[in-house]
């Protein structure tokens, strides 16, 4: 795919750490409109840390983080939120002791000026119906997998233009992976959305991503597309 | 000792009932503080006692009548209590870091026992002459309520049900329930955990003091008269449970207003504090001895389903 | 009048040095130990004013009283999160309080006043001058108590549960057993000081025993620096000595003066809390051998290096049982778990695990993201108790023994997060895991021979840094280490348990690539000691590179295991790793 004038997501040269513990030894990254890209690795290589970093809730050492020429990373993240970026993290997606209409308003608690709730949460209810009958329900009491449609609801409620997805995947049911990997693809498709996906799962992602990074020890140490990805034997290599 | 009459038990039941819905309206606000901002808020007892000092001292040097002065105490509560999360515990906890409820705890009981102290030497130590409506007596069959109680009653019972409407029906208090229930998820979604916290001790300090003006007017202003109700109000904040509906907080407070009325047909008014005491170590003795002891239960290896 | 301060001065120092054991060193908070010297204080007041007993009797079961108290609060509150403790310690202080002011035979509100005519070895304690001595002694005891306790091994732990209980916990201490019993020692020694404050007072009333006492000691303690008990005396001393000074210097009125001091006090909380958390005199690190002496840093280091054997392990291996080149398949079996299942509410977290871990040789567990690698972990180290199944360690079963026993049978762990004592240097760090020392006890630790005793663990301790290249380090604080020492500090510390099997989880992950060749080095320099060694690692090159044989995990349970090329070989496996088309 052909990178437009500026992408979505630009990230150059991005450096970050926790304390005297550093993450990420520069990465770059780009994420452009309708595009799926799967950020691949082991278990701490620093793919979270990165995400974490394009939001502003860990500020970068250095490097740049531009969401369609905006730096997002060293401002709060509610700027981030209201310049269109959402983010689900891998656990503790979902505020379990409330209610399902109450996860997905807070949700929309910085959505960019402009967009109206209401709207959007009728949106929601069509992408997934459960939610809409299950809306006096707490979240914590609903499955695995509806949880997973509560926190994209969520993220989808703040009217985002790029989507940073920590292991949507984990503990879930093949099944229920492809219906909401599913959904994934459609948004990127139908609404221009890009996406950034963390997975462990990596045949299911290269199902529906466009491009594949992979990093190992906070490097990133390969681009290529998901076709060319796929055609791969195995990939205990890239771990 | 006593003679129990019904009409001592009926009038008891009726003083415990008034008395545990005070203690509830006083853990409801703690707990708010204790279970959003994780903040050992023992200052709580400084912004009890502001309420009624301020109210008292705009009556006495200003000559403002009893219900503009009575806001007025309101009002200093609640500033003294957003201007200690602001100017103490938020800066104490950031230094502390890792250690941040020892720390803030410590400076909690530093700054309240200053502040005490502080009033003390601007008004004194002795009570207070704190008088506002008058008083007047109902009898309702053998029980007789004073239209003071009646009112602690009605405002301690309002504001809980407030706060859990502001929980409920406000996008503000539903960030405070976000950050209650997933500060990490809250944080992701850009919610500003600096105002959610702002917002618990404000509304911490308005509860307290509106209980210490009633309080204040039923039995007398001084300067430890924090002490104990502060405690009650963590007894009850924790057994109601920190992180849930601030309604549990009515039970639990009307439970131990009962037993330390209930208890004084037995033992000395004084020995109440005790019977709550007690109350609170057997409840920690449970959770202690649940924590150390094995599973009782056998668990049978699940049935292997795989798809 | 000055003298008269002066003993109030060193009174509340001696309460002020026995909190600061309790917060400073163990990091235990207690709001009570204002109410255990009100506790002591009525004693003597009730048996010696009221009821004429010899004054030191009644000090004696003064003591006994208060630490009876504080090992009842202490069983109940010390086992849970610490703002139970906190709201424990509250509460009783309150209760207490209102038991003094209820009783009629304790002079109700009033309290017990009056009491005169107390002697003590003959000496009659009338003026405040008679007061001095007393008063210096008791505060002499209570710091060479204090200092004893917290300046040694049996510090060292209390340090250590501080910083991390779970930590310490994992190095073989039963970190429950030292909080009980640095509560009740300091509750006895607060109830001391209480009989002295109220002999000095003439009286115990409800309120001189009350939350302005207890704020007054914090600000003693949290202004004379956390865990620097000389810091406490001269905050002691310096902030007693407010009142006077107000009362003399500027004039002030006797009842105004102790509420200004208040104020200060909350005031200098605030602003020492904001602006030296520290307090002034700050905690001090530990030279290698903490003998009183005063030795260098430097002579210090070198003496015990010379002890240990002078190259590197990773060149040479230490002497110990030496490491013949087994092969896999003829290696004895040193551990082995059969059968562990754990469910937490409706989510099996381990499914019958069946694992052998065989001596000399390294097994790793591999397997996708919530598997239940960490969680195989705890079950073996009793962190979790499982709801069935074995452990046999050399044939011991450990199911069922508390953690800290598990290590001292043989094996410990490391954690994914490193945890490391921050406060503690290096060295301390991996002293503290050393096994068996009789400076850890306080029964011991009044005998000579603790100093020297500790300096031979330093020694040992120093051999474990070296071991792993670090003995350079052994006075840095750990919290000033890189990412990748600390890791390398921790499985010194492992080492040091002297334990058999190690269970090391991610030694590699987090750590900087020049690290992660050190780190191979270091683990495979502990096989060839023919330690035992099961890791957890993501990364799958460092598996490679280690793993005498592994074990695949999925969905809690263990589903394969042969060498790693025979596991990645397996198609089904992939899928399980990387997802199903």
């Amino acid at each position: 795919m052909d990178a437009p004038a500026e992408p979505l997501l630009d990230v150059r040269d991005l450096t970050a750490g926790y304390g005297r513990k550093q993450v990420l030894h520069g990465i770059d990254l780009r994420v452009d409109e309708g595009e799926i890209v799967t950020l691949m690795g082991h278990n701490g290589a620093g793919k979270t840390t990165a995400i974490r970093s394009v939001l502003g809730a860990l500020r970068p050492r250095s490097g740049t983080v531009r969401v369609s020429g905006r730096d997002t990373a060293r401002a709060p993240v509610r700027r981030a939120v209201a310049a269109g970026v959402a983010m689900i993290p891998s656990e503790r997606f979902v505020f379990p002791d409330l209610s399902v209409h109450d996860n997905l308003l807070l949700g929309a608690a910085n959505a960019p000026s402009g967009s109206d709730a209401a709207e959007r949460m009728a949106a929601v209810g069509r992408l997934f119906p459960v939610l809409e009958e299950r809306a006096r329900q707490p979240a914590g009491s609903m499955s695995g997998g509806q949880q997973r449609m509560v926190s994209l609801g969520m993220a989808l409620m703040a009217r985002p233009r790029l989507l940073l997805l920590d292991e949507p995947s984990l503990g879930l049911a093949p099944a229920v992976v492809e219906t909401i990997f599913g959904t994934l693809r459609a948004l990127a498709d139908d609404e221009r959305l890009g996406i950034l996906l963390l997975e462990q799962n990596v045949k299911q992602a290269l199902q529906i991503a466009d491009r594949a990074y992979v990093m190992r020890s906070g490097r990133i140490i390969l681009e290529e597309t998901a076709e060319q990805m796929r055609l791969r034997p195995d990939f205990w290599d890239l771990f | 000792m006593h003679d129990l009459l019904a009409a001592d038990f009926g009038q008891l039941t009726a003083n415990g009932l008034t008395r545990g819905v005070f203690y509830a309206a006083l853990g409801a606000g703690l707990a708010l503080v204790i279970g959003v901002t994780t903040r050992f808020h023992f200052a709580y007892a400084l912004t009890y006692t502001v309420a009624p000092y301020a109210a008292y001292w705009v009556m006495d040097a200003l000559g403002v009548p009893f219900w503009p002065a009575a806001l007025i105490g309101l009002a200093t509560a609640v500033a003294v209590s957003v201007l200690l999360e602001l100017g103490v515990y938020e800066p104490v906890a950031r230094r502390a870091a890792d250690r941040a409820m020892l720390a803030v705890l410590v400076t909690s009981i530093g700054v309240s026992t200053a502040g005490i102290a502080l009033l003390q030497l601007e008004l004194g130590t002795s009570s207070l002459p704190f008088y506002g409506p008058e008083v007047v007596l109902h009898e309702l069959g053998p029980v007789r309520i004073s239209g003071l109680e009646a009112g602690q009653l009605a405002t301690c019972l309002l504001l809980v049900l407030s706060i859990a409407a502001f929980l409920a029906f406000t996008p503000l208090g539903r960030s405070v329930k976000a950050v209650r229930s997933n500060p990490g998820l809250a944080a992701v979604l850009g919610i500003s955990v600096r105002r959610v916290n702002l917002t618990c001790f404000a509304i911490a300090g308005l509860v307290s003091g509106a209980c210490a003006l009633w309080y204040g007017l039923l039995y007398t202003v001084q300067p430890t008269m924090g002490d104990t109700t502060v405690i009650y109000g963590f007894v009850v904040a924790f057994l109601a449970g920190t992180r849930s509906s601030p309604l549990r907080a009515l039970p639990v407070g009307v439970g131990l207003g009962l037993l330390e009325q209930w208890a004084s047909i037995w033992l000395s008014l004084q020995w109440t504090q005790t019977a709550v005491f007690t109350v609170l170590a057997g409840y920690l003795a449970f959770l202690a001895g649940k924590g150390r002891m094995p599973r009782l239960r056998p668990h049978r290896p699940a049935p292997l389903q795989k798809a | 009048m000055w003298i008269n301060y002066l003993d109030q001065a060193l009174l509340l120092a001696a309460l002020a040095v026995t909190v600061n054991l309790l917060v400073g060193y163990a990091g235990q908070v207690s709001v009570a130990h204002a109410a255990f010297a009100g506790v002591g204080g009525y004693t003597i007041c009730f048996l010696s004013g009221v009821h004429g007993w010899p004054y030191l009797a009644s000090l004696g079961v003064a003591v006994l009283v208060a630490t009876a108290f504080g090992v009842v609060i202490g069983l109940i509150a010390l086992g849970l999160p610490e703002e139970f403790l906190i709201l424990m310690t509250l509460a009783f202080s309150l209760a207490i309080i209102g038991i003094f002011a209820t009783f009629d035979a304790l002079g109700g509100v009033m309290g017990l006043t009056g009491v005169t005519g107390l002697r003590l070895f003959g000496l009659a304690l009338d003026t405040p001058r008679d007061w001095l001595v007393p008063s210096a002694a008791v505060l002499v005891l209570v710091y060479a108590l204090c200092r004893r306790l917290g300046e040694s091994p049996y510090g060292r732990v209390l340090k250590g549960v501080r910083e991390d209980a779970v930590a310490t916990r994992a190095l073989g201490k039963n970190t429950f057993g030292y909080k009980i019993g640095v509560f009740a020692l300091t509750s006895g020694t607060a109830g001391l000081v209480g009989g002295l404050y109220s002999g000095w007072l003439g009286q115990a009333t409800p309120s001189a025993f009350g939350f302005p006492l207890a704020m007054a000691v914090f600000a003693m303690v949290i202004v004379g620096g956390s865990a620097n008990l000389l810091g406490s005396v001269v905050a002691g001393v310096g902030l007693t000595m407010i009142e006077p000074a107000l009362r003399e210097g500027l004039g002030v009125q006797s009842s105004q003066a102790a509420l200004l001091q208040l104020v200060l006090y909350g005031a200098l909380l605030v602003v020492v809390m904001i602006a030296r958390p520290q307090g002034l005199f700050a905690e001090r690190f530990h030279r290698l051998a903490p003998s009183p002496a005063g030795d260098g840093p430097h002579t210090a280091a070198r003496e015990p290096r010379a002890v240990g054997d002078g190259p590197r392990a990773v060149v040479a291996p230490r002497p110990g049982p030496p490491a013949p080149p087994v092969s896999y398949e003829d290696a004895e079996v040193v551990l082995r778990a059969r059968g562990l299942s754990k469910r937490f509410g409706g989510i099996t977290a381990a499914r019958n695990i069946d694992l052998e871990l065989r001596r000399g040789t390294i097994t790793a567990l591999v397997g996708p993201n919530g598997a239940g690698k960490t969680t195989a972990f705890n079950l073996l180290t009793g962190t979790v108790v499982p709801d069935t199944g074995s452990v046999l360690l050399n044939g011991v079963e450990l199911v069922g023994t508390r953690p800290d026993l598990v290590v001292r049978a043989g094996l410990v762990r490391t954690f994914q997060d490193v945890r490391l004592l921050g406060r503690l240097t290096c060295l301390e760090n991996v002293m503290l895991a050393v096994p068996d020392q009789d400076g850890e006890r306080i029964g011991r630790l009044l005998r000579p021979g603790v100093a020297r005793a500790d300096r031979e663990v330093a020694a040992r301790a120093l051999e474990w840094l070296d071991f792993v290249g670090l003995a350079d380090r052994a006075e840095t604080p750990a919290d000033a280490l890189s990412y990748g020492q600390s890791k390398l500090v921790s499985l010194a510390r492992a080492l040091a348990t002297r334990a058999d099997v190690l269970l090391l989880d991610e030694p590699a992950s987090g750590v900087d690539a020049a690290w992660v060749d050190t780190m191979l080095q270091m683990v495979a320099a502990v096989r060839a000691e023919g330690r035992t060694i099961c890791l957890v690692e993501h990364n799958l090159d460092v598996v490679r590179e280690l793993a005498d044989h592994a074990c695949f995990m999925e969905l809690g349970e263990i589903t394969a295991s042969g060498t790693v090329a025979e596991l990645t070989g397996s198609a089904r496996l992939a899928d399980a790793y990387f997802g199903a088309q």
